[in-house]
Parts: C-alpha cells; sequence; structure tokens
C-alpha cells in the first residue's frame, strides 16, 4: 500500500550526519509539541538544515525576516535533530508525512525517533505539574524512562505521532511518544515545559524551561491561530478516539 | 400555477450579501478584530449531568475585568480587558497594525441554561463558567 501514499520529501540543505537523535514537534493537542520543539530549537540555537515538501501540504511559505521558510522544517545541533511544523498538519497528508520521517530517520541510522505532544486531560486548570506518560516500540527503553514518564499501558494513539511510533516499531527504530497532561484545544505551554523535562532524563537533552514558563500567556496568544486550525484538523483524524477506552488487551 | 414564492428585494440581496459576509468573516475572522479592539478567544463548552461548563483561554486578561453574561437560554457573552495593550507589533507582526485591548466571545449554547444560576470563575488564565440547565427542558 506504500505505493499509495502522497508524496513527502525530506530535503536537506546541509549535510546531517547519522545516527542522530530526532525529535518531533508536530501541532497537535494544545500544541504541546510545537511549543516544546520550537523551545528546544531556539534554546540549543539549533541551525536550519532541511525541510519537509509535499504538493498536498496547503500552498503557504512561512516568512522569517522577510525570507520564505518552509512550515515544517529540519533543524540540527551536534548530534540532535528537530522536525517542526509552524502549520496545521492537513489530516489527509499524515500517512505521507509519518512515512518519509521514519523512511528517513532509517537512512539515516537514527539512534531514536522521539516524538512529543500532549494528551488532553479533563479540568487541566486543575493540574499544577502536568504528568508526562511515554508509549514505546520496545520494552527495554522502559528504564531510560526514570521516573520522568509513566508507560502509557492501554489505550489509543490517533493522529501523526501514532504513525510514527507504528512506522518505528514495524522499521525496528527505537521510538518513544511522550505525552504530557495538557489542554485539549488550549496551547500550553507548561504541558510543553513538562514534556521537555521529561526529554532531559530519556535523551540528555538539557534545556531551560524557565522562560517558557515565564512567557506562557504570551506564546498562549500568539499560538491561538494555529490552535484553531490545528484543532480543525484534529477533529477530521477522529482524535477524541484517544480518550475511548480499548476493549481488548494484549 | 406555480406556487413557488417570489422573493422579494431583500431576499435577492440579503443572501450575496450574507454569502459576502461569511468569505469576509473567512478572511478576518481569525480571531483579530482590529476595529473594536477586541480579540476572540478560544473556547471550549462541555455538556455535563449537571450542565454546561465553559472554558474560555484568556491569556494576558485582567482577572478582575472579567464580565459574562447570559444572552436569553443559549448564548453567553463573554468579556475581559487585557492587562495591557496587545499590539501586533509585540507579537512580530509588522504588516497589520491593530492595538487589542479586550477579549470577546459570543458563545452559542447546545442547551438552554438557567442564567440564574450562573458561576464563573479564572483560574491561571482560564475562565471556567457553569451553567445548570434549564428546568422546562429535560436533559437529553
Amino acid at each position: 500500500m506504500e505505493e499509495d501514499l502522497e508524496p513527502v520529501t525530506v530535503i536537506e540543505r546541509k549535510d546531517v550526519p547519522v545516527g542522530f537523535t530526532l525529535v518531533n514537534g508536530l501541532p497537535d493537542v494544545g500544541l504541546v509539541g510545537v511549543l516544546a520543539v520550537s523551545h528546544l530549537v531556539s534554546s540549543l540555537d539549533m541551525e536550519e538544515v532541511g525541510s519537509i515538501e509535499s504538493e498536498t501540504f496547503p500552498p503557504l511559505v512561512v516568512l522569517h525576516k522577510g525570507l520564505p521558510r518552509s512550515p515544517i522544517r529540519i533543524f540540527l545541533k551536534e548530534s540532535i535533530v528537530a522536525v517542526v511544523s509552524e502549520t496545521a498538519v492537513p489530516s489527509g497528508t499524515v500517512y505521507g508525512l509519518a512515512d518519509a520521517i521514519v523512511k528517513w530517520a532509517g537512512s539515516k541510522k537514527a539512534k531514536m525517533v522521539i516524538s512529543v505532544g500532549g494528551m488532553a486531560v479533563q479540568n487541566r486548570q486543575n493540574v499544577v505539574k502536568p504528568k508526562v506518560f511515554a508509549a514505546l516500540t520496545d520494552e527495554k527503553l522502559i528504564d531510560l524512562l526514570g521516573h520522568s514518564a509513566e508507560v502509557l499501558g492501554e489505550g489509543y494513539l490517533v493522529g501523526p505521532y501514532a504513525l510514527i511510533l507504528k512506522k518505528c516499531y514495524d522499521s525496528r527504530i527505537d521510538g518513544v511518544t511522550l505525552l504530557a497532561q495538557s489542554f485539549y484545544n488550549y496551547p500550553d505551554p507548561e504541558a510543553a515545559a513538562a514534556v521537555l523535562e521529561s526529554l532531559e532524563e530519556i535523551a540528555g537533552i538539557r534545556v531551560d524551561v524557565s522562560e517558557l514558563l515565564q512567557k506562557g500567556e504570551e506564546i498562549r496568544l500568539k499560538a491561538k491561530d494555529i490552535m484553531r486550525r490545528t484543532q480543525e484538523e484534529m477533529s477530521k483524524m477522529s482524535k477524541s478516539h484517544e480518550y475511548e477506552v480499548p476493549p481488548l488487551y494484549r | 400555477m406555480s406556487r413557488r414564492r417570489r422573493r422579494g428585494s431583500s431576499d435577492i440581496v440579503g443572501r450575496p450579501l450574507k454569502c459576502i459576509e461569511k468569505r469576509t468573516d473567512d478572511v478576518f475572522g481569525a480571531g483579530w478584530d482590529e476595529v473594536a479592539c477586541c480579540i476572540q478567544p478560544l473556547s471550549n463548552v462541555t455538556v455535563g449531568s449537571e450542565g454546561l461548563t465553559i472554558t474560555v483561554d484568556l491569556p494576558l486578561a485582567d482577572e478582575g475585568e472579567v464580565a459574562v453574561k447570559v444572552c436569553g437560554k443559549r448564548s453567553v457573552e463573554v468579556y475581559a480587558r487585557t492587562k495591557h495593550t496587545v499590539r501586533f507589533d509585540d507579537l512580530g507582526i509588522k504588516h497589520r497594525t491593530g492595538e487589542f485591548t479586550c477579549y470577546r466571545a459570543m458563545l452559542d449554547l447546545p442547551e438552554a441554561v438557567d442564567a440564574t444560576k450562573l458561576t464563573y470563575e479564572m483560574k491561571r488564565g482560564i475562565l471556567e463558567i457553569r451553567l445548570p440547565r434549564s428546568r422546562q427542558e429535560p436533559p437529553r
């Protein structure tokens, strides 16, 4: 069935060395992934090295300092590579995008593929410190979590991270999806900070999250438009399925 | 004989106008009303066993300057002043000029509510409104 996937291409504009740890920040619940990975990119002063392109994406560019940029870009710092999207990923392109990311990670012998995102909880406003949950491709990765995240035992995952995790599993690439408790349709910088703290324990990627917390209100306001568009795409993907209880186990 | 109702002039003019209005809303309706200096917030309405819970995301809102009003039985108006004037420039947007001093939203409700039992509170920038169902209308 892979031939039927819409073509999505990873373009390397600068040489990306093999054996990196890949961190994905795609728009999803609470925009946790986008906020976390954008903060990671700016904190580590990561270099833009490529982008992900497809004719199936909306015809748009993001202007930064007057220059046109792809909305889904790839950044590098030493052995860390980050993929971050500044636009909602259309539900129809999710398969192609996940396929392209995992194939590229495989071709570059990625050490691990970590996707960071949110998991909506009711009464999020009463949760002071969001918990982080993890879905893994291999039981051996549980030891890496330490106290930073709890294994997501049973449940559904919906959206690009679900496909990335499954494709990593099928391709025998170590994959971890980290999901912090978050708002469903409000940008959640506190959840982004929580997931970055887990990332430090799992992958040794240390980032100061204080700015993310201090500027939280501004970030929420600035991100509200992409949150609105992301919510529309999440509805098309039946994201609410994630909050249902699976009938079978094992 | 045709029984089709003749369209009045207001229908003929009104329909395309509504269409244009909607398209204008599509373009400029991203939630920043530069004319009224208002931001349209993100919001969420949940139906529970006791009634409706509405949350509204109000970052940078002054918690002491929030007003909630039930309009009729099926809509709620939310107004909140921002702590300070928010400019597009502050958000890194140079090609648009606009200053925003408040949030305003008119939210449609899926069920009739009892306006006399309205309660609301702000928690860390999120407004939570609770409205029990109207007694006349049994739960669906």
